[in-house]
């Protein structure tokens, strides 16, 4: 083992320099700070500094049990993120595939450009497009609603609505964009396939399904272990921005919980063990998730 | 640099064994404050448009009024925490915090660590004037000392009561006229009134689309439960206040008093008369409503986010319900966390003189206005405002705030200094503003309660059980408020019962013992 590393790192020797610098980054950004982990353990007093404050253990997370509504966060936090997966994780595979059938070019970059503009929007501005589309009084979608003969919905202020409108503006804001991953696995689908297929006399529906599809499989199930490691971790602004006193029961997420407690009560090692609870249940996901696409797909991360 | 860096040191060094040699240096009263110079380093926080504090017209002339150099370094406010937090995590820290806005949970925390220095022995002798306003003002005292009877920081204070009004009342004076109508004083006619202006055209457009009402729910449940007598002890304790009856603290949201509030504003909501979408307001909002003749009521501090054409329209309130209180009202105290003393500072007693002057009438002035003649001028009404020379400065591109920040460094708030009439710069005290709170001011609460000050123990409940509760409590509302949920007896009682079940009882409990140590030394028990 550690023969054939010597043997490799004589022969790769540029291969492996060249890794140096990213191996860097990750070890001072994403590791060492690692170290300030331990506050979710202590009683973080900055004066102190992270090993000399004091220790109380699990502390914190017992608290966060026993708090009345942490089972409510964590139960928002997964329909949330499963129906956001639902929807934003098959949507851009459709839209690739559709993409990819087109025949007219010109076409076919305008549907791309207009998909992918709104995933430079920053999600401000997509919180505010949607409290101004969806206002009562003046909004578009209300307008449209007026116009045959129905009743206009207060959207922001409805419990039921909040879920939706997250969802779809999520995946307006999202598809175009992660499309091109899939988009890029299909040009790499060897064309004498297509080719062999259609002198055998397949249906363009049939070497969707025989051909490409099984062809980005791989492509596809590896950005499945991705998403399901963010399943969690909720993007924290736009949730927040679409809190209102009415949708709080189903807009309340640990991402928010997080930001109440730690940010606005100033109580960092409480937060920082929610976060770090949080952080946890995303790698057990993913490691299971690896594991089982491993065993049906034998594809996996690692 | 690093040269300069080290002769730095050497310099505060210096300063700070010639302070240990020598405490005796500070004077008993008056200018200058220490016989032999020293120098302070401070730490500000910096907004956007403000230069270099050093640079303000202000800053040189103090310096040599006082004897003290002071050494800035200052810090943008938007990275001004983190920079802070950094500061008590190392030893670099400088002699005084100042304008940082550090919350009151955060100085208790400094501290406890022995990072900054407790000012209460020091106050009586070294900050005369702010000790003088804190001993008529008892809540400023009330608000400043922490559960174990610490002081650690001085605070912004707010003594017009323009200044301490955060929410204040102006009608659509061209609505009112259109109409005939007079500003309500009772019940029945604030609901006649609202629903003149919802039903009567008063914008002459033929449609039904007047706003009479419009605010964020927060202030709508602050106001409408004032008509009822609730949120009787100011804006600082929106969920808790007192029940007159029974002397005690209550749990305003749970009160018979809301409930009829809320059935009344229910009724108002429901014929149109609050706007329909308070529950999305901000202030952009009003602004539009009222620039599309919109809008009959306007609540806020002054009329500064109005377009100068639409404010035109707006008159203030000439006085409010009989009977009714108006709780939107702050504490003497604006907000802690000004003029923070660090455990580095070699002379605590000169740097408390160094800024007690800010805590006088002419202190107040010069900080705000700066030198008479120089940067402001009298007018005849007794205000003051900026040379006409500085203020032709300000142009399209350059804000009045950036062109007075010039002078001296009040911009960006948080300043150990009081906010009164004359010498105070901000928008709250031009006259429109200054009418509407003189006339709302008969109705505002006998004792306001400060912001809170908790100890650990308590705090860990406060932010728990006591922020879910607030939570449930205010959603709640918004669902009585809109009819999403009826106001009948049942959903009543099943909304008092989950409120239990959150634990009221245990965080009265708390709140009791946080209320009795404040009214203590506020006197008010």
């Amino acid at each position: 083992m550690l023969k054939s590393i010597q043997r490799s790192g004589r022969k790769y020797w540029d291969l492996y320099l060249l890794l140096i610098p990213t191996a860097v980054y990750f070890v001072i950004f994403k590791y060492l700070p690692m170290i300030g982990l331990q506050i979710a353990f202590r009683d973080y007093m900055p004066r102190l500094g992270y090993w000399d404050s004091p220790w109380l253990g699990l502390d914190y997370f017992r608290r966060f049990f026993s708090f009345y509504s942490s089972w409510r966060i964590i139960l928002n936090t997964l329909t949330l993120s499963a129906l956001n997966l639902l929807f934003t994780f098959p949507l851009p595979i459709l839209l690739a595939l559709l993409l990819n059938e087109m025949r007219a070019a010109g076409y076919k970059k305008l549907i791309q450009t207009v998909t992918y503009a709104p995933h430079f929007l920053s999600t401000v501005v997509i919180v505010g497009m949607i409290t101004a589309f969806c206002s009562p009084s003046s909004g578009v979608v209300n307008s449209i609603i007026k116009i045959f003969g129905g009743e206009p919905i207060y959207f922001m202020a409805k419990r039921e609505w909040f879920r939706p409108l997250y969802v779809i503006s999520e995946v307006w804001s999202t598809m175009g964009w992660n499309s091109i991953i899939f988009l890029s696995a299909l040009t790499g689908v060897d064309q004498q396939m297509y080719e062999a297929a259609r002198i055998d006399g397949a249906s363009r529906w049939q070497t969707l399904w025989r051909i490409t599809l099984p062809s980005i499989l791989p492509t596809i199930s590896i950005m499945l272990i991705i998403n399901c490691g963010h399943v969690m971790s909720l993007g924290f602004e736009k949730v927040y921005l679409m809190q209102t006193d009415l949708n709080i029961d189903v807009s309340r997420v640990i991402s928010t919980f997080v930001y109440e407690q730690g940010i606005l009560a100033t109580q960092t090692s409480y937060a920082s063990a929610i976060g770090l609870m949080n952080s946890l249940v995303n790698f057990i996901l993913v490691i299971s998730v690896n594991w089982i696409s491993k065993k049906l797909s034998e594809v996996s991360l690692w | 640099m690093k040269k300069l860096v080290s002769l730095l040191l050497a310099l505060i060094l210096l300063c700070g064994c010639a302070a240990l040699a020598d405490a005796g240096i500070v004077t008993a009263s008056g200018f200058p404050v220490v016989t032999e110079p020293i120098t302070f380093t401070v730490m500000a926080s910096q907004s956007a448009i403000q230069p270099d504090f050093s640079t303000m017209v202000i800053i040189p002339v103090y310096d040599e009024m006082t004897g003290i150099k002071i050494d800035w370094q200052c810090v943008a406010s938007s990275v001004r925490s983190e920079k802070i937090s950094a500061a008590v995590t190392s030893s670099e820290m400088p002699d005084i915090f100042f304008k940082c806005n550090i919350s009151a949970a955060n100085l208790q925390k400094y501290g406890a660590q022995g990072a900054i220095v407790d000012l209460a022995p020091y106050l009586e002798e070294y900050a005369p004037n702010f000790w003088a306003y804190a001993q008529e003002n008892p809540d400023v005292l009330a608000a400043v000392t922490t559960p174990d009877g610490q002081i650690y920081s001085l605070p912004a204070i707010a003594d017009a009561p323009a200044t301490r009004m955060n929410k204040k009342l102006y009608y659509n004076k061209v609505w009112m006229d259109k109409l005939g109508l007079e500003q309500p004083t009772t019940l029945d006619e604030l609901y006649d009134f609202l629903y003149a202006m919802r039903y009567n055209d008063p914008n002459g457009n033929g449609e039904i689309d007047e706003v009479p009402m419009s605010e964020t729910t927060g202030t709508l449940f602050q106001v409408f439960g004032g008509l009822f007598g609730v949120g009787n002890r100011g804006t600082h304790s929106s969920y808790y206040d007192m029940d007159t009856e029974t002397g005690m603290v209550r749990y305003s949201y749970t009160s018979d008093a809301f409930r009829e509030c809320l059935e009344f504003m229910h009724k108002c909501y429901e014929e149109g008369l609050i706007d329909q979408e308070c529950i999305t307001a901000k202030d952009s909002r009003y602004t539009a409503l009222a620039a599309q003749d919109q809008l009959g009521c306007y609540f806020a501090t002054n009329l500064a986010l109005l377009a100068a054409k639409d404010a035109e329209n707006f008159v203030p309130a000439e006085g409010w319900i009989e009977g009714a209180v108006w709780p939107t009202m702050r504490s003497h105290l604006h907000s802690v966390g000004a003029f923070v003393v660090t455990s580095k500072c070699e002379n605590v007693e000169a740097a408390l003189r160094w800024v007690d002057y800010f805590y006088t009438d002419e202190g107040v002035t010069f900080y705000h206005y700066g030198i008479e003649g120089q940067t402001y001028v009298k007018n005849e009404d007794g205000s003051l405002s900026f040379t006409p020379e500085i203020l032709a400065q300000v142009t399209g591109d350059k804000s009045y705030d950036e062109v007075v920040s010039q002078v001296g460094p009040y911009c960006g708030g948080n300043n150990p200094t009081m906010m009164s009439w004359p010498g105070y710069a901000g928008a709250e005290l031009s006259p429109i503003p200054m009418a509407s709170a003189e006339a709302i001011l008969p109705y505002t609460p006998d004792v306001i309660w400060p912001i809170f000050t908790y100890t650990d123990e308590e705090l860990k409940i406060v932010n728990s059980t006591g922020s879910d509760l607030n939570t449930y409590a205010k959603k709640t509302a918004v669902e009585f408020l809109t009819g999403e949920r009826e106001l009948n007896d049942e959903e009543w009682s099943a909304f008092l019962a989950q409120c239990d079940e959150m634990g009221v009882a245990q965080m009265l409990e708390v709140m009791e013992g946080v209320i009795d140590r404040v009214e203590a030394i506020m006197g008010t028990r």
